[in-house]
């Protein structure tokens, strides 16, 4: 213990966590990965205990409606999304059982939480448990929690899930008094320099290809909601829209812009230091309210 | 033991709970096709018409000839001696209904017409 206590004095002030504010629902029963993939625009058909799926749900228009990251634990599934739609995406969620299926939903809302610890890796990999291989991508059962650590630009990031009420405890417990915890600004900063996406960029009704989201949808897997436009639009090969990271050494408020020529609607979708910009027209100059902004393409793009 | 296997707490089941008393029409061509697909087991069988998630539009129409199962959830309509099941978790999407059926080489079968459908995929399956 006294090791670990020193080991917090020199390197806790470098690590950070976040509590995020999505919904957790559980489906179980043996038909819910069954059900669960009707809904969504990727397959989780031969999802494996402890691996996770993001996925996005869109309304029969194609347009996004929430994203869900979904892990399987043992026969059951954990599904998280954003607060901001919990209730419609839980009512869709329930709504679409099947008389003769074996499906559950439960509502893990204020029960259990997602927070993400991030610092760099050195640091990190001093406290998570010595066999967790993080090639393979899969979650590990770590102290009656679910761990999975990914490496953004020179951080890493440590998702967990925790009940909610020992949130406090488990910070404490593993990272010590110093673990700072992070305001909704940084985080944003985060998001947006490790292109991370989130419901502020989903809230807008946009396609899955506009935000560069194509990866999370499986044309192979069969009919669900909005499956039909996403197919048309890939046939045709057009898109009109794309998002980009933008900075800029003036204030630049979220909202929607005039483009440079004046015909079409830009829109700031997250803002922190840096922002995301998502365009009408891939030709043209970008500018916003006269000022030219220093743009560049997104190399890697994630579901928060 | 994870964090879902144990530690002494559940988490609240969510459960539909609109349910609405169902009223549906069924034309002459489909009760016809109805007995001559049952072939005079109206007596142990049934029709059991079902919506569940899926389909391009949200939801999917599903229809089967069942034995009869346990009526408890269900409601029950008798057309010319012919009973059709709907689920009451069902109930909402499916109250209305008119099923027909066409006897034609394309586009032929039951057909559906639901008028809590505001939307409705090409092939007819799929609805929203």
């Amino acid at each position: 213990m006294w090791l670990r206590s020193i080991f917090w004095l020199i390197n806790m002030d470098n690590i950070d966590y976040y509590i995020h504010n999505c919904s957790i629902s559980v489906a179980e029963g043996k038909d819910c990965i069954e059900h669960i993939n009707r809904l969504i625009t990727s397959n989780i058909k031969s999802i494996s205990d402890l691996q996770s799926i993001d996925t996005l749900i869109c309304n029969a228009n194609g347009r996004i409606t929430d994203s869900l990251q979904i892990l399987r634990i043992q026969e059951q599934l954990l599904i998280l999304g954003n607060s901001e739609v919990a209730e419609d995406t839980r009512k869709l969620i329930v709504s679409g059982i099947h008389w003769n299926e074996d499906v559950r939903i439960m509502n893990g809302d204020g029960i259990l939480s997602k927070i993400s610890i991030i610092g760099y890796e050195d640091d990190l990999l001093e406290i998570i448990p010595k066999e967790y291989n993080r090639i393979n991508n899969n979650w590990l059962n770590w102290k009656e929690n679910y761990f999975k650590a990914s490496k953004h630009n020179e951080r890493m990031k440590i998702d967990v899930i925790v009940k909610t009420n020992e949130i406090d405890s488990f910070i404490m417990e593993n990272f010590g008094p110093n673990c700072n915890k992070l305001g909704i600004e940084k985080w944003v900063d985060f998001r947006i320099s490790n292109g991370v996406l989130s419901f502020d960029e989903y809230k807008h009704n946009f396609l899955p290809s506009e935000l560069g989201l194509d990866k999370f949808v499986d044309l192979k897997k069969g009919c669900y909601p909005g499956q039909e436009i996403h197919a048309r639009l890939e046939s045709r090969e057009k898109r009109k829209k794309k998002i980009l990271r933008f900075s800029s050494d003036k204030e630049i408020q979220l909202g929607k812009y005039v483009s440079g020529n004046g015909t079409k609607i830009n829109i700031t979708t997250s803002v922190g230091k840096s922002g995301f910009l998502i365009i009408n027209n891939l030709e043209e100059e970008i500018k916003i309210n006269e000022f030219i902004l220093k743009t560049d393409e997104l190399d890697t793009i994630e579901i928060s | 033991m994870g964090i879902l296997g144990g530690g002494g707490f559940s988490l609240p089941v969510i459960t539909q709970t609109e349910v609405v008393d169902v009223r549906i029409t069924v034309t002459e061509n489909a009760i016809n096709q109805m007995k001559k697909t049952m072939q005079g087991d109206e007596e142990t069988h049934c029709l059991v018409i079902s919506a569940q998630s899926g389909g391009c539009s949200g939801y999917l129409y599903d229809m089967k000839i069942i034995e009869k199962p346990d009526s408890k959830n269900f409601q029950i309509q008798t057309f010319e001696g012919v009973e059709v099941y709907i689920h009451n978790g069902d109930s909402s999407l499916l109250n209305g209904l008119e099923l027909d059926f066409k006897d034609t080489l394309m586009g032929g079968g039951f057909n559906i017409t639901n008028p809590n459908a505001s939307r409705e995929c090409g092939c007819g399956q799929s609805f929203g």
